[in-house]
């Protein structure tokens, strides 16, 4: 295609802070209201009083999934591999949620009054605490990673389409989110998401086709991506699944099922709404990159090259489009907008997690009488603590991809010992926490070595054997009922 | 003093709010960013009928959506001391796995239709749009639980006046 990419001369950094600001004072206005309607003790700062229903649980959890992964990622992945590359990355994310259903019951079922995973390890294991403490430290550590690498979203796309400094975008979106989410807790948290669901979706849907209209419609894009190669219009390229479709899917299994963020949410919403909330959330998730994926096959189309114009980085594909092909200033707003909505709904989700793991995973063991208002400070507390550790990673600067797929490969150590924890009563403690340890300990150095697929199935089979082997031989299966005599705090 | 005094920082802080979002507008809205002077020729145009007609459909669903989620708010406040029975036959959907294989084959079926026809690529942007939709459904279900939980609150209320009065 013979369009001339020219970055935009009227987009200058004062526009990029008002955006921030824009979306970050709409989500404190939100927050304000609800602190002020819904938010008077630490149970429902933390766990929404256990009264989310449906609509805000299914919107929700749309948004905390939506990552900047989703909405930059599918554009990357598309750009890279064509259609396959859209396929691999989008159907696995749908199902990740899905599939965390037959646990959410089941928890939800026998453990009513739970709060975090951390807290069901300890329960489960009689009190162990190494067990909960290995939970915990993943479950921080992957809240945590959860904001990095949204921030470090937030900051290309602002960088790149307006010309800012990335760091100076990183400490003010921040300071933005951390804000309105010390306000209201998860109820803010799920009440902000429930919007940005609408703010990325609807903005999404214009932008494509407007894209589309703009280069004069879906025909001349597609022919000049079918002129590059058949094989960028097929799902069926054999090179993705290895390159990183496998270990993408095994990841984001991992992300749901040892991720607070949903976690939070399944003990948060009413106990009737959890199985079809999720199933709907699933569903209604893959409109979001199959949608936005468009624009990777617009980069192909229109020639982006990745060392020159996007400076090595895929992932700026999509802003880079957006802000080079001559759109009216108002699409653009409206794409940063999607972007934005996208990073702030899952740190603020990220945050509310690692409020409630610091309430209950940290605190309270610690201080089991501690009073109800110096608990409430300590988990806003506790947020600023993680925001200032996620900048202070991000200043740093570290590689956007190798970040997400590092975590998902720790993440993946605890997947199957936790999926045993709440199905199999003969698993054990020793079984869970050597399982973990020894699949990180062994597994990690093997996936540096051979490569992620490799490694990936290393960590797995670790992971699932020795817990096997280390319970097989218990005689005393757990009650899970016994998990109902857990209490609020 | 006429004005409660808890409700006095939030009006100031929701005022506080309102006029730094108009503030935030004004920067975007203003006319120097608000067209692009050196654009690069293409062939169409960004407003073509169907981008129109997206935006006048994302208007509706804005608005519809944003009505839905100021009621839940509200009612989630009115009904904030109610606790909800346990119920003994949670409507959790009893076979997951169909729906989980239906949703994610259609998403298959749709990226790899993108591959057939160039007309096809219309189909995620479209349904994109549906998905705000189908959260507005979502809420209307919520809405009506509402409704009905607190008209049967109502009714209990009522019940030992209209026995009382029977007697």
């Amino acid at each position: 295609m013979n369009v001339d990419l020219i970055a935009n001369p009227s987009l200058l950094p004062i526009q990029g802070i008002a955006m921030l600001l824009l979306l970050g004072l709409i989500s404190l206005g939100t927050a304000i209201y609800v602190k002020s309607k819904l938010v008077r003790n630490t149970h429902d700062f933390i766990i929404a009083g256990r009264k989310l229903g449906f609509g805000f649980g299914v919107a929700g959890l749309i948004s905390v999934w939506t990552w900047a992964m989703a909405v930059m990622m599918s554009a990357a992945m598309t750009y890279n591999f064509g259609l396959s590359g859209l396929w691999w990355f989008t159907v696995p994310n749908g199902l990740a949620v899905i599939a965390i259903i037959p646990f959410a019951r089941q928890l939800r079922d026998k453990m009513p009054h739970g709060y975090t995973i951390g807290e069901f390890v300890s329960s489960r294991f009689n009190g162990m605490k190494f067990a909960r403490i290995v939970v915990t430290v993943g479950l921080i550590f992957g809240s945590l990673i959860e904001i990095i690498i949204n921030l470090k979203g937030t900051s290309l796309v602002i960088s790149t389409v307006f010309g800012m400094n990335q760091l100076t975008v990183a400490t003010i979106a921040i300071a933005i989110v951390l804000v309105y989410s010390m306000t209201g807790g998860l109820w803010a948290s799920m009440s902000t998401s429930t919007l940005t669901t609408l703010f990325i979706t609807v903005p999404a849907s214009i932008v494509v086709i407007s894209v589309l209209g703009h280069l004069g419609g879906a025909t001349p894009v597609w022919e000049e991506v079918a002129s590059r190669g058949q094989a960028l219009l097929s799902v069926t390229r054999a090179d993705v699944p290895a390159a990183f479709g496998i270990t993408l899917a095994l990841g984001l299994l991992t992300a749901t099922l040892a991720g607070q963020s949903f976690w939070q949410v399944v003990w948060g919403l009413k106990q009737k709404e959890v199985g079809r909330t999720f199933l709907w959330a699933g569903a209604w998730f893959y409109p979001i990159p199959i949608c936005l994926g468009i624009l990777g096959l617009v980069g192909i189309a229109l020639n982006v090259d990745l060392a020159s114009d996007l400076g090595n980085d895929a992932a700026a594909i999509g802003p880079f489009v957006i802000s080079h092909i001559g759109l009216p200033n108002w699409l653009i707003y409206a794409y940063v907008f999607v972007i934005l909505s996208a990073c702030y709904s899952t740190m603020d989700g990220a945050l509310a997690s690692l409020s409630s793991i610091a309430a209950v995973d940290v605190v309270k063991p610690i201080a089991p009488n501690v009073r109800e208002q110096t608990l409430l400070k300590l988990t806003r507390i506790s947020m600023l603590v993680a925001a200032l550790v996620a900048l202070a990673v991000v200043l740093s600067g570290v590689d956007f991809v190798t970040i997400v797929l590092t975590t998902y490969a720790i993440r993946t150590a605890i997947l199957v010992p936790l999926m045993l924890s709440i199905f199999w009563p003969k698993m054990t403690g020793a079984g869970f926490v050597w399982g973990t340890v020894l699949a990180i300990a062994i597994g990690m150095p093997i996936r540096m070595m051979t490569g992620e697929l490799t490694g990936t199935f290393v960590i797995l089979g670790i992971s699932t054997i020795i817990p096997i082997v280390l319970s097989l031989t218990n005689n005393q299966p757990f009650d899970f009922n016994s998990l109902r005599k857990v209490e609020d705090i | 003093m006429r004005e409660n005094s808890p409700r006095k920082p939030f009006k100031f802080g929701l005022h506080f709010v309102l006029g730094a979002i108009v503030v935030c507008c004004s920067i975007l809205l203003h006319p120097v960013s608000a067209s692009f002077a050196a654009a690069p020729a293409t062939v169409g145009s960004a407003y073509s009928a169907l981008s129109i007609t997206m935006i006048v459909v994302g208007v509706i669903v804005f608005g519809v959506y944003l009505k839905s989620m100021l009621t839940i708010l509200q009612e989630a406040a009115s009904s904030y001391t109610e606790m909800e029975a346990d119920s003994d036959h949670i409507s959790y959907y009893s076979s997951p796995a169909w729906g989980a294989a239906i949703a994610g084959l259609i998403a298959a079926i749709v990226i790899w239709s993108y591959g057939i026809s160039p007309i096809l690529l219309y189909l995620g942007p479209i349904l994109c749009m549906i998905s705000p939709m189908a959260v507005i459904y979502c809420m209307s279900r919520d809405i009506r639980e509402f409704q009905s939980t607190h008209s049967d609150a109502a009714v209990e209320v009522k019940e030992p006046l209209t026995r009382a009065i029977d007697r």
